[in-house]
């Protein structure tokens, strides 16, 4: 029989051993969850290398299902071309093309090339994904097929070709390892198949072994460099060996890279096996490559749809049109973003640099839609101005530019007299001044005095923003030319421009852009510059997409010069980007 | 004698009373609204713990469970720009139930509750009140809430090309299903 006391103790012992058992640390539980998920399932090692290529060559990864990314591949000329070529700026060769996520283990993909006029079609597929966790894993390894097309005409070629000649096929089994976060490798083991070789020695099955890496420099940069080795007599005579090197910027969707190379092309017939420059030499193509990734199709679960009727309702476009707040009369509040940058399409617009600010522009023509199929509408042919432009006060712009066409320089001076406001003064227009000074460094014999090569231009330009949704804008332009080619012409040239913005959703907006040569006559064979553009602001960007006519990018060249005609399907497609960038910290007009 | 029989029932009243929930899996969604983006994430691997005699809610979430969509956007959320999930990896709330005596946990219904409490995100504690269901259902216990945080609070910052994109109020979707200890 218990003892009373032992019954109270064992009772006592119970309860207290009773509450501590609902104590429960929901760190450590929570811990071993991780843990035991840790264990359970295969944690498969990301982000090897920040996108599907290395710098020419693909790299293991492969694009996530449903995937679209896009590809912009940009090689200039040789920086041995001296500076009259701009160390190579004026001679281009892109490459466009996608890459489609089938699985998340299989790639579908192709592009066209410039350079050649190559089209490339392939298939990636990612056998072993390194890999932690339930399954180890120590390598990636993607297996990579693909088959290039050269569709460039060889005048000289005296032999009837097959079609078959101009195709050729790659092979590589793409072996990587990610050491840490900030390191990673890969070999690239090749072979390219040559349907069609130059001579009876040369075999047609042509190997090598490429080396790649990548190191993080910080957490959205990093440098990455591959090499390829052609094994001796598996090579074409007279190509060396691809070395490139590169510094990847990785930035929202985008991956973006700035690249040397001593290979022009970028495909792997062109940069692996017939690369004919050396880095000693100085046959170093500076480059660029974007990569953008569009979700098209994501099977990833769907999320609840959570937007509450108010937020559905917010949405509408009315909000676009919707009135500002009335400003308070005490103090003048300026009009800003009459148009979104300092250039509406080809020509200036009213805005200026802010103060302490740089914007950095680079202006693209690709060649005339007219130009067909062969040529890829335009694609091959490139006309490019990269300018600066920096903002000495709210009011007062400097800014200089170069642009490949006529090789010219120009640099021009902007200053906002009257800048349309409310409240405590109101002013119904903007104002600004701009004139220019633009130089053709162009080798032509019919130019007897360096004075010649100069011309100016001079614009009233007047504009005002009717709300959010609209803005206008007036140009009389006046174009003075040194020496006119022609004798009956005037050296002045008047023009008037018309130029305007409308509002599309919240970040975009379709831009309009006209130039009426007054004068009578012309210069010959010159017609009225028109533009169409549709232009999207994020992130610090502007980026524009347009049609023109025009070809130049200056004020001589594409008010007064413009040789094509809408009619004729000479249209240029074109885009420009601007990249602002903070060099001193200054108060805006309103602050 | 009477001090045995107060023992014994001390010791049956605890028992009977003091019944903890716990939940290995619950989920917890968290939805950013701006005309220019959306951004939903999805944690199910919440760790939740209910007690019925005090009334107490505890919930600990691993940030890098939250899955979204797109790959990208995850990367990018577990940055330091944003949570810094690598600094602190988890989150956690310890609060209450004020209106415990609403609820009977033994009977099947709905209850609605308010939940008071201390919401900890990137090592920031803060006050919260939040307003909630709880579910009873043959035996099982389903706590769900919808309510709003301030990510500033929190300094849940982001780049500055992303506050467009970036409501600054967070909406934050809670369903956990729990089961008897």
């Amino acid at each position: 029989m218990f003892r009373k006391k032992n019954l109270i103790t064992l009772l006592a012992v119970f309860l207290g051993v009773h509450v501590f058992a609902q104590d429960v640390n929901l760190d450590s539980l929570l811990d071993e969850e991780m843990d035991k998920k840790t264990k359970n399932e295969v944690q498969y090692t990301d982000a090897t290398f920040k996108t599907s290529r290395l710098i020419n060559s693909h790299s293991v990864e492969t694009t996530q299902k449903g995937v679209l990314d896009l590809k912009i591949s940009h090689r200039f000329g040789k920086l041995n071309e001296g500076v009259y070529n701009l160390f190579g700026l004026d001679e281009a060769h892109i490459r466009i093309g996608g890459d489609y996520g089938i699985s998340n283990r299989l790639t579908i993909g192709g592009g066209r090339s410039s350079f050649e006029k190559e089209y490339d079609a392939f298939l990636k597929y990612r056998l072993l994904w390194q890999s932690t966790g339930k399954q180890t894993m120590p390598l990636s390894v993607t297996l990579f097929a693909s088959t290039m097309l050269k569709t460039l005409k060889d005048e000289s070629d005296s032999i009837k070709r097959a079609a078959s000649d101009r195709y050729t096929f790659a092979f590589q089994a793409l072996i990587a390892r990610k050491f840490s976060s900030s390191f990673s490798m890969q070999l690239m083991p090749t072979m390219v198949h040559y349907n069609i070789v130059p001579t009876e020695d040369i075999p047609n099955d042509l190997y090598s072994i490429g080396a790649g890496a990548r190191l993080k420099l910080t957490k959205r940069s990093s440098i990455v460099a591959e090499y390829y080795y052609q094994f001796p007599n598996r090579k074409l005579p007279g190509t060396h060996n691809s070395f490139s090197v590169g510094y990847e910027i990785e930035t929202g969707g985008h991956v973006f890279q700035l690249t040397l190379s001593n290979s022009t092309g970028m495909t792997e017939r062109t940069f692996i096996n017939e690369t004919t420059g050396t880095w000693e030499a100085g046959d170093i193509h500076f480059g660029f490559n974007i990569s953008r990734v569009f979700n098209v199709n994501t099977n990833r679960k769907k999320l609840p749809d959570f937007k509450t009727t108010d937020e559905k309702q917010k949405d509408q476009p009315a909000a676009l049109y919707a009135s500002t707040k009335k400003p308070d009369s005490a103090k003048t509040h300026y009009v800003e973003n009459t148009f979104s940058g300092t250039h509406l399409i080809n020509g200036q617009s009213i805005e200026t640099t802010q103060k302490g600010l740089l914007n950095f522009i680079i202006l693209h023509r690709f060649g005339t839609l007219n130009s067909g199929f062969y040529n890829a509408f335009g694609l091959d042919n490139a006309s490019m101005r990269i300018g600066f432009e920096y903002g000495i006060t709210n009011r007062l712009s400097a800014g200089f530019g170069r642009s490949t066409f006529e090789k010219q320089y120009d640099g021009f001076l902007k200053y906002r007299l009257l800048w349309q406001s409310e409240g405590k003064q109101n002013m119904p227009l903007s104002l600004t001044l701009a004139s220019s000074v633009i130089l053709k460094t162009l080798k032509d014999t019919a130019i007897k005095n360096s004075s010649d090569r100069y011309s100016y231009s001079l614009q009233t330009i007047f504009a005002r923003k009717f709300g959010r949704p609209f803005s206008l804008q007036l140009m009389p332009t006046l174009i003075h030319y040194n020496a006119m080619p022609v004798d009956n012409i005037s050296n002045n040239i008047y023009a008037l421009g018309a130029g305007a913005r409308v509002a599309v959703t919240q970040s975009s907006a379709l831009t309009f852009e006209y130039y009426y040569v007054l004068s009578d006559p012309k210069l010959p064979g010159t017609y009225n510059s028109f533009s169409i553009g549709y232009e999207i602001e994020t992130a610090g960007h502007v980026f524009q997409l347009h049609v023109t006519n025009s070809t130049g990018m200056t004020d001589r060249t594409f008010i007064a010069e413009t040789q094509g005609r809408w009619n004729k399907g000479d249209i240029h497609f074109g885009f420009n980007v601007s990249r602002v960038f903070v060099i001193h910290k200054a108060k805006t007009i309103n602050e | 004698m009477k001090n045995i029989i107060l023992l014994f029932f001390l010791f049956l009243g605890s028992y009977a009373n003091a019944q903890d929930y716990l939940t290995r899996n619950g989920n917890i969604t968290f939805y950013s609204h701006t005309p220019l983006e959306d951004v939903k994430a999805s944690n199910n691997e919440v760790v939740s713990l209910l007690n019925t005699s005090t009334g107490s809610f505890e919930f600990k979430v691993a940030i890098k469970s939250f899955h979204f969509a797109k790959q990208a956007m995850e990367d990018h959320f577990n940055n330091s720009d944003y949570i810094d999930s690598e600094k602190y990896p988890k989150a956690s709330f310890s609060g209450k139930i004020t209106n415990l005596s609403a609820v009977n946990f033994t009977k099947d219904g709905t209850y609605d509750v308010t939940v008071d409490g201390n919401l900890t995100i990137k090592d920031v504690t803060k006050p919260v009140s939040v307003k909630g269901t709880i579910i009873i259902s043959s035996g099982k216990v389903t706590a769900q809430s919808v309510f709003t945080v301030k990510r500033l609070d929190y300094h849940i910052v982001g780049e500055s090309f992303v506050q467009k994109k970036l409501s600054d109020d967070i909406q934050i979707n809670v369903n956990c299903q729990y089961d008897k200890r």
